[in-house]
């Protein structure tokens, strides 16, 4: 990490743009970002909190100046934690949306981005669960931050009242090795978009359009969106819209090119993966994926297998590839991740009201 | 100073010795309770909600005007029903003394649908400590309704991949998925849709994207061998919107929407653009240059990714339009065209209502992947004179 930092602070001595005002080595500046929306969740080492706006077109990183300290073992229990948000910024329950939940491994406390009203002109939020379960806002005023902006499309012209109708949704965040990886979904073509940007943000950004085989008759699928992924040995693990889980080498994701996914595992019908976590018990690591039809399903994860696995080709009844098991306790999850190596914390949906959960790694 | 609407609960409060009720005369205040801005408290303290320039809470008179204390000593701010009062926090905001007396900002601007609760501390107020206040809602002019949805055909393509729902004013995100439903000869589809928490809007919420399930479109996954394809050809559909979906200020829409449609044979083929027909303006009309389609397009695509440039490389000026079911797009100059060599630039990403596009058929096979990045835009010429 350090040899990282002061080749970049090399770099950043020849920026003009960043010679004042600046983060040093994180290519920060301190200012108020203009956060238009607060989506997905995802944190960069030393508590730099990274924080996927739609609307903008950006992911922001934000020194949340909280690292140190772990979680100490307590357990994080927030019941209701919907509406105590909506009680402290004076709204209704039902105009107060979670977006994302996503643990800050510097410090153990739990980081959500939330969305104050659910219009057009919806504020976007930060808050932060210590260990203690007591909420409190994330100011975003005067910090320093870095914004990387995705959107390299030509904007309609103002000046014909054009606005252009076409939004990237960004619909996950992971930070790995220096690079920050961020799938999205347009809201007009059907494609399928992960874009790779180097952290510290240094203004590029490089975007990759990924192709992968489908589980189904040796068929190729160009297009079909990621829904959500996660890093794992250096390899990308990406649930797709159609429920294959597929691999990716990170080394493969080169700016402006096509790459092959391989796909390890079909999940099944009616499955919409919402979030991953990867774990280890014992000499044995985990995919723990919350989905809309099941539940949480846990799958053992190999390396070797997933390099050495044939990509699905043909049609195997039931579940194709690496085997999972459903986790009858969980329910109703739509978030996860880890608060240390044996336990993570999820939100848990149950009509009107949001839970945060602490719970032992199955 | 406006009136306030308030819930009935409200009566109550009226048995408190010195409370006095403030009402201005607004109209179409639904609620049969009308109310409150300011009370008198007794002991010449007086609460009340000051809505202008931005709403805040001040409590004046008496030990409201010491500043020896911290504002939350006075009194605090809650949302009404936010949960059990010793778990629910209160709301954020700035306690500031001033002349006038103890003044708190709230973090946020109040909502209308929102009824705040103002508890006094024990010893203030006299009869009791809990004050209720709600601002007076700000309505549009007419209920939010669906403009259009597209593809506008009545018969699609049983491979179609998206709607677009158009609405007259901004909607709420969130509950998209449980106000849309696909019926089949009038039997529920389960699950067509692609449900993503994210809902994919337009940046103002006037547009709606929803896909039907990628795995009911695609030959041999699993979602479609399991249950099949959402749409089958020969079959009557009903896109369903229900009228309890709000807009962005909470109101449902004025009325449901119905889209019927048949749904025909699926269209797996590229598009080709060696199929369309072009029908070129003469110089120094208005006239609009046109584009004839081979089948219909993607709505939404057609007024984003084709422009014209002159021959030095210029964008024309001009609009934009759609009819014929999608098939046929016009683009009528803002001035007359001048003689010259004009081309019309196609991104190659334009899609067709089955997500065809223009280097790809929506699902490849195999055999065919080809590892080259295609060319993002193709240019189709075309002479005025």
């Amino acid at each position: 990490m350090m040899c990282c930092r002061t080749s970049q602070l090399i770099a950043l001595c020849c920026a003009v743009t960043f010679a004042l005002n600046s983060h040093a080595a994180d290519g920060m500046q301190k200012g108020t970002p203009q956060l238009k929306q607060a989506g997905p969740l995802a944190f960069a080492p030393d508590g730099v909190l990274l924080i996927g706006d739609t609307q903008s077109a950006s992911i922001f990183a934000i020194d949340t100046q909280d690292h140190g300290g772990g979680n100490a073992g307590s357990e994080i229990n927030v019941s209701g934690i919907n509406q105590k948000i909506a009680a402290m910024i004076g709204s209704a329950t039902n105009d107060t949306l979670i977006n994302d939940m996503v643990v800050n491994p510097s410090s153990g406390n739990v980081y959500l981005s939330v969305s104050r009203g659910r219009g057009p002109d919806a504020v976007p939020l930060i808050f932060k669960v210590d260990s203690k379960g007591a909420l409190s806002e994330l100011a975003l005023e005067n910090v320093n931050f870095a914004q990387a902006s995705l959107d390299n499309a030509p904007k309609g012209d103002p000046a014909r009242g054009g606005r252009d109708p076409r939004l990237s949704s960004i619909t996950d965040i992971q930070f790995n090795s220096g690079k920050v990886i961020v799938a999205g979904l347009s809201n007009e073509e059907f494609a399928s978009t992960l874009r790779v940007i180097d952290y510290p943000f240094d203004g590029r950004t490089q975007s990759t359009g990924i192709e992968i085989y489908h589980g189904a008759h040796g068929r190729l699928e160009t297009a079909s969106p990621v829904r959500t992924f996660i890093t794992y040995e250096n390899t990308v693990l990406a649930a797709y819209t159609c429920t294959p889980l597929v691999s990716i080498p990170v080394d493969d994701l080169k700016p402006q090119s096509r790459t092959k996914g391989r796909t390890i595992a079909e999940l099944g019908n009616r499955n919409t993966p919402l979030d991953m976590i990867i774990y280890r018990k014992g000499d044995q690591d985990y995919l723990l994926m919350a989905n809309t039809a099941r539940g949480v399903m846990k799958l053992k994860l190999n390396k070797a297998q997933i390099d050495s696995a044939e990509s699905i080709s043909t049609r195997i009844d039931g579940t194709a590839g690496i085997g999972y098991e459903t986790i009858e306790s969980l329910k109703n999850v739509d978030q996860l991740d880890k608060l240390d190596d044996s336990r993570a914390v999820l939100l848990v949906s149950n009509a009107n009201q949001v839970d945060l959960k602490t719970i032992q790694l199955p | 100073m406006q009136r306030i609407c308030v819930e009935s609960v409200f009566s109550w409060a009226l048995r408190g010795l010195t409370v006095s009720i403030l009402v201005w005369g607004v109209p179409n205040c639904s609620a049969a309770e009308e109310l409150a801005l300011e009370y008198v408290l007794g002991s010449g303290q007086k609460l009340e909600l000051r809505l202008e320039p931005a709403p805040v809470f001040v409590l004046s008179g008496g030990t409201a005007q010491q500043n020896t204390s911290a504002g939350e000593d006075f009194f605090r701010v809650y949302v009404q029903g936010s949960g059990a009062d010793n778990e629910s926090p209160p709301i954020l905001g700035k306690y500031e003394f001033t002349q006038e007396g103890l003044l708190f900002s709230p973090r946020f601007p109040l909502s209308p649908k929102v009824v705040y609760r103002v508890k006094l501390a024990d010893d203030l107020g006299g009869a009791k400590s809990d004050y209720q206040f709600q601002l007076p809602s700000s309505r549009h002019k007419s209920a939010t309704k669906v403009l259009a949805v597209y593809p506008s055909d009545s018969a699609l393509p049983e491979n179609l991949l998206k709607f677009y729902v158009y609405f007259s004013h901004p909607m709420s995100r969130g509950e998209a998925y449980s106000r849309i439903h696909l019926l089949r000869n009038g039997e529920p589809v389960v699950d067509p849709f692609l449900e993503l928490g994210e809902e994919l809007w337009n940046s103002d919420q006037t547009r709606f994207t929803l896909f039907i399930h990628p795995g009911r479109i695609k030959r041999g996954v699993k979602p479609r061998e399991d249950q099949g394809p959402s749409l089958q050809a020969g079959n009557h559909y009903q896109l369903q919107i229900d009228a309890a979906w709000v807009d962005s200020q909470g109101d449902p829409l004025a009325e449901s929407f119905v889209k019927e449609f048949e749904a025909t044979g699926p269209n797996y083929d590229q598009l080709n653009p060696a199929t369309w027909k072009i029908e070129t303006p003469d110089a120094l009309t208005k006239t609009p240059v046109r584009l004839i389609f081979d089948r219909p397009l993607d709505r939404a695509m057609l007024d984003r990714v084709l422009k014209v440039l002159a021959l030095d490389g210029s964008e024309v000026a001009g609009s934009i339009s759609v009819d014929d079911n999608e098939t046929r797009w016009s683009f009528t100059p803002d001035d007359p065209w001048p003689i010259n060599t004009y081309n019309i630039q196609v991104a190659t990403n334009l899609e067709d209502r089955s997500g065809n596009n223009i280097v790809r058929p929506f699902e490849v096979q195999m055999r065919n992947q080809n590892s080259e990045k295609p060319v993002p835009i193709i240019a189709i010429e075309f002479v005025v004179k």
